[in-house]
């Protein structure tokens, strides 16, 4: 029974203040019933309940993370050593100019918009200029629509996936990005979106001067205003949304012409390598498929690649066969 | 909230470091405040916390979410401590023993396999704290706050305030119980 025991005793045990024969006796009082230990074990929750501002402050938690985080980028870090000598060179894009035409039906402005679409596919990047000398490096897989001259109160332009921008300072008419999620608005900086569509997050990180990211709403609220060195990372279900600081040399890694794996399933991972190796990869063990990976590719060897998928990824096997360019994995 | 969790889940599995800092600094304190309730010592459990959160992250494409990502992380943690209190029972030479044997039965009872695995900590912690805390009568909570915010003996708490170290025990007891109370309501 509970009355059994003397309160006193089991405070003491709440406070770890027991002495030896005290914890033997409250043992003993355990042991007897089931119900003691729902009992003691309820009221010591109950206990560290009551003393969590104590406890949450003590964990340490910011500095735990600090330390996480470096472990962790460690391990990726493995993927990207040994960096060899000269980037990969990558085939010129081949761009895909398409040219769109709205007339606009406004009967006052005679101004006709004409929009360019760039678009690139796997595997291609491309540069523009856009006639106010605004530069723009497209990555992978992403698309940029523009017009092909700016109109005089604003420049808009929309972009799917990832783009670095440096845009040409005109304090006059603001450089609108508008990525769906959001619309970055910008005077005159450099700056990198990763917006690709299938991603939760959406990143937009600022390298020099200022930005704005402002909703999509018809008020335009301003979501956050970046300072370099920055990055705003936002969640497109939730709206939820935090700045953080960052390497941004390290987020426009991919410019460098570096094969930036971002996020990606193995499946996708094996047609990227298939593509750049010349192999022919086959995945045995569906079940593979889904694991997913950061991996940024400069020169390394395809067994040093895959010798780094099987690190990170142990259940990964790989055997390969460099006569007939075959690999397996299962 | 659960759903809140799954989402930031979602996006750990992508291996997205923004999400994992996120779910990391809002579960690290949790664990702390049960792991401290077992193991009752500070750097032990911080450095179990780490090791579990690492072996999450490293596993985070194989986690079959039968249950809520939180359990699984809770999971993790558990065999992490039992596996330390083990160890740490076989280098003590059984010195204290006793010790060592409470610890093993707290273990078992917040064994993950059994049906209703419940540390409060996987729950929305701050939300229920605020309305135990309140539901305190004065007197009681003025002694609880002492007790645990400055970490007061119960002898000191009673030259304090004028009364028995009885009294102030009891006080103590009675304000467990009553958020212990609270936490049953709200589960």
């Amino acid at each position: 029974m509970i009355s059994d025991i003397n309160n006193i005793l089991l405070i003491k045990y709440l406070r770890n203040e027991l002495s030896e024969p005290e914890q033997e006796s409250v043992l003993r009082w355990l042991g007897d019933k089931e119900e003691n230990k729902e009992f003691l074990f309820g009221l010591k929750e109950a206990y560290l309940l009551s003393r969590w501002e104590e406890l949450s402050t003590r964990s340490q938690a910011a500095e735990g993370w600090k330390n996480m985080n470096e472990r962790i980028g460690q391990s990726t870090e493995q993927l990207k050593s040994p960096r060899l000598r000269k980037v990969m060179q990558y085939a010129a894009a081949a761009v895909v100019i398409f040219m769109i035409g709205f007339g606009l039906h406004d009967q006052i402005s005679t101004e006709k918009i004409v929009y360019n679409t760039v678009e690139t596919s796997t595997g291609e990047q491309s540069t523009l200029f856009l006639n106010d000398g605004t530069k723009v490096k497209l990555n992978e897989n992403s698309k940029l629509i523009y017009p092909t001259g700016f109109n005089s109160s604003s420049r808009n332009v929309t972009l799917h996936g990832e783009a670095y921008f440096e845009v040409t300072h005109d304090t006059h008419k603001p450089f609108l990005v508008n990525i769906g999620t959001y619309t970055v608005k910008v005077l005159g900086t450099k700056f990198n979106i990763d917006a690709y569509p299938e991603q939760v997050y959406v990143y937009t990180s600022l390298k020099e001067g200022k930005i704005q990211v402002v909703e999509n709403t018809p008020e335009s609220k301003i979501v956050s205003e970046l300072k370099p060195g920055t990055q705003l990372s936002y969640n497109k279900r939730t709206g939820e949304y935090f700045v953080k600081e960052v390497d941004t040399d390290q987020v426009t890694d991919w410019m460098n012409g570096r094969m930036v794996i971002k996020r990606q399933t193995l499946e996708e991972v094996v047609q990227r390598l298939e593509q750049k190796y010349h192999y022919t990869i086959n995945i045995q063990n569906l079940q593979l498929n889904k694991l997913s990976y950061n991996i940024t590719i400069d020169k390394e060897s395809l067994e040093e690649i895959l010798s780094n998928i099987h690190f990170i990824t142990p259940q990964v096997h790989y055997s390969i066969n460099n006569k007939d360019k075959m690999v397996i994995l299962k | 909230m659960k759903n809140e969790d799954e989402n930031i889940y979602k996006a750990i599995r992508k291996g997205d470091v923004f999400a994992f800092e996120r779910f990391y600094m809002k579960y690290q304190p949790r664990l702390f405040a049960y792991g401290m309730g077992i193991l009752n010592d500070e750097e032990a459990a911080k450095d179990l916390i780490q090791e579990s959160f690492m072996a999450f992250w490293e596993h985070k494409n194989n986690i079959v979410t039968d249950y809520s990502v939180t359990s699984y992380l809770f999971k993790i943690f558990h065999g992490q401590c039992i596996k330390y209190l083990r160890t740490r029972a076989i280098q003590s030479n059984f010195s204290q023993l006793s010790e060592l044997k409470m610890q093993e039965i707290e273990m078992g009872f917040y064994n993950p396999d059994r049906k209703v695995f419940g540390s409060i900590f996987m729950y929305e912690v701050e939300e229920l704290y605020e309305k135990a805390v309140i539901k305190l009568p004065e007197q009681c909570r003025e002694i609880f706050i002492l007790s645990k915010q400055q970490d007061m003996k119960s002898s000191e708490i009673a030259s304090k305030l004028g009364i028995s170290v009885r009294t102030v025990e009891n006080q103590i007891y009675k304000a467990i119980r009553v958020i212990r109370q609270e936490m049953k309501d709200y589960a």
